[in-house]
């Protein structure tokens, strides 16, 4: 997409912001087509800024106290008061090809990246390319505004519904079909952000690793949360609420290198169990896994529970 | 008086007591601290980056 040379590009996400300038104002900002639906016009008010410039091996310098190691992509570091981002691929040697120096709520950040590199070729800068963006939102995220969940998300008749699963659970299948069906939109079949806020949930779409284009800028009030569980016939069942919490942090991405962000996710999720209903859908992967939602949607089967009989029935179908 | 209704309150909103389990969930590690190359979908000029090309065992462009 091209852009105004000088002109900072502003990604919003679950109205939270990212904004990149080049500190060259020669260097010409561009964002990629997942991500230009949710490049922001006016100001967020809740905005980090970011910015980049061409390598110098400042970062490869600095000596910082590792805090996390992905052991391949990224890595976070403490240097002084500050936190330090590098992102390497063995393609582009042992520098890295990205260094973002933050402040520690990842509200500001001063950042080299590697001439020719995935970010800045030929005058131009991709500052959203995977995974740069999407750790600085969690990072912000886990500063208790919200959880980033491995999720489909939909809207139907202003109802969100999230269907949780790893890599292969089913989450583009069922975005799909929901699709194919009609009256939905899709809000991701990848990523979703989950904020509290008035009272309840809300959700919110992603540009990141959808297929399809399918990623949506919108939100909706989350009512339903489905763990994704391929069977050979359909099924909603409850769980106990530690193994809905348990369920949901394993397909959820916390700053699993922060407590205090570990933290708030494992409170978030526990809060939220109790008043959004969370049930394990065991579904084949046809048309008749919709209407199997939808026939509980309709019958008020979903509801938020976890009084003791409650209890112990769904630990008894855990134990199942 | 207020301290009662706040303590009656509390006790209407507290959870039954679910006694302490251990149970084992799946956790896929390099998904979960972003650390495996989801797609190329958001790659740069550079083209797809990351592990794609040192090491495509552990590529998951094809995952759900």
């Amino acid at each position: 997409m091209p852009a105004d040379r000088a002109r900072p590009l502003v990604l919003e996400v679950a109205r939270i912001g990212l904004e990149v300038s080049a500190a060259d104002p020669a260097i010409r900002l561009v964002a990629e087509p997942a991500h230009v639906p949710f490049l922001a016009e006016a100001s967020v008010e809740d905005c980090a800024r970011v910015r980049l410039g061409p390598a110098s091996g400042r970062a490869a310098r600095q000596a910082g106290r590792t805090l996390f190691d992905t052991g391949s992509v990224w890595r976070l570091e403490e240097v002084g008061e500050h936190r330090l981002l590098t992102f390497r691929s063995a393609i582009f040697g042992r520098e890295p090809y990205l260094a973002v120096e933050f402040d520690r709520e990842y509200t500001k950040g001063e950042g080299e990246t590697l001439v020719g590199g995935p970010i800045l070729n030929q005058n131009e800068l991709h500052p959203f390319v995977y995974p740069f963006d999407e750790v600085v939102f969690l990072a912000r995220l886990s500063r208790g505004r919200g959880v980033l969940v491995h999720a489909c998300g939909l809207v139907i008749g202003g109802r969100g519904l999230l269907f949780l699963g790893t890599s292969g659970a089913g989450k583009s299948t069922t975005a799909r079909l929901w699709k194919e069906r009609g009256g939905v939109t899709i809000l991701s079949d990848d990523r979703i952000v989950i904020r509290s806020e008035g009272g309840g949930y809300r959700i919110y779409g992603t540009p990141w690793h959808g297929e399809d284009g399918w990623e949506t800028p919108s939100s909706a009030r989350l009512d339903a949360v489905f763990i994704l569980d391929q069977a050979p016939r359909n099924r909603i069942q409850e769980m106990t609420p530690s193994t809905a919490v348990a369920q949901m942090m394993v397909r959820a991405f916390p700053a699993m290198w922060d407590q205090q962000g570990l933290e708030f996710a494992v409170k978030f999720l526990a809060d939220l169990t109790g008043r959004v209903p969370v049930r394990r859908l065991q579904f084949l992967p046809d048309r008749t896994a919709v209407d199997c939602v939808l026939d509980s949607l309709r019958s008020g089967d979903l509801t938020a529970r976890g009084g003791t009989e409650d209890i112990r029935a769904a630990r008894m179908r855990d134990d199942e | 008086m207020t301290n009662h209704d706040d303590s009656r309150r509390g006790h209407a909103a507290r959870r039954p007591y679910e006694s302490p389990r251990l149970s084992r969930v799946r956790l896929v590690p390099d998904e979960a601290v972003l650390a495996s190359c989801k797609s190329n979908v958001t790659a740069g000029p550079g083209g797809p980056i990351n592990k794609c090309a040192a090491n495509p065992a552990l590529c998951s462009h094809n995952a759900s």
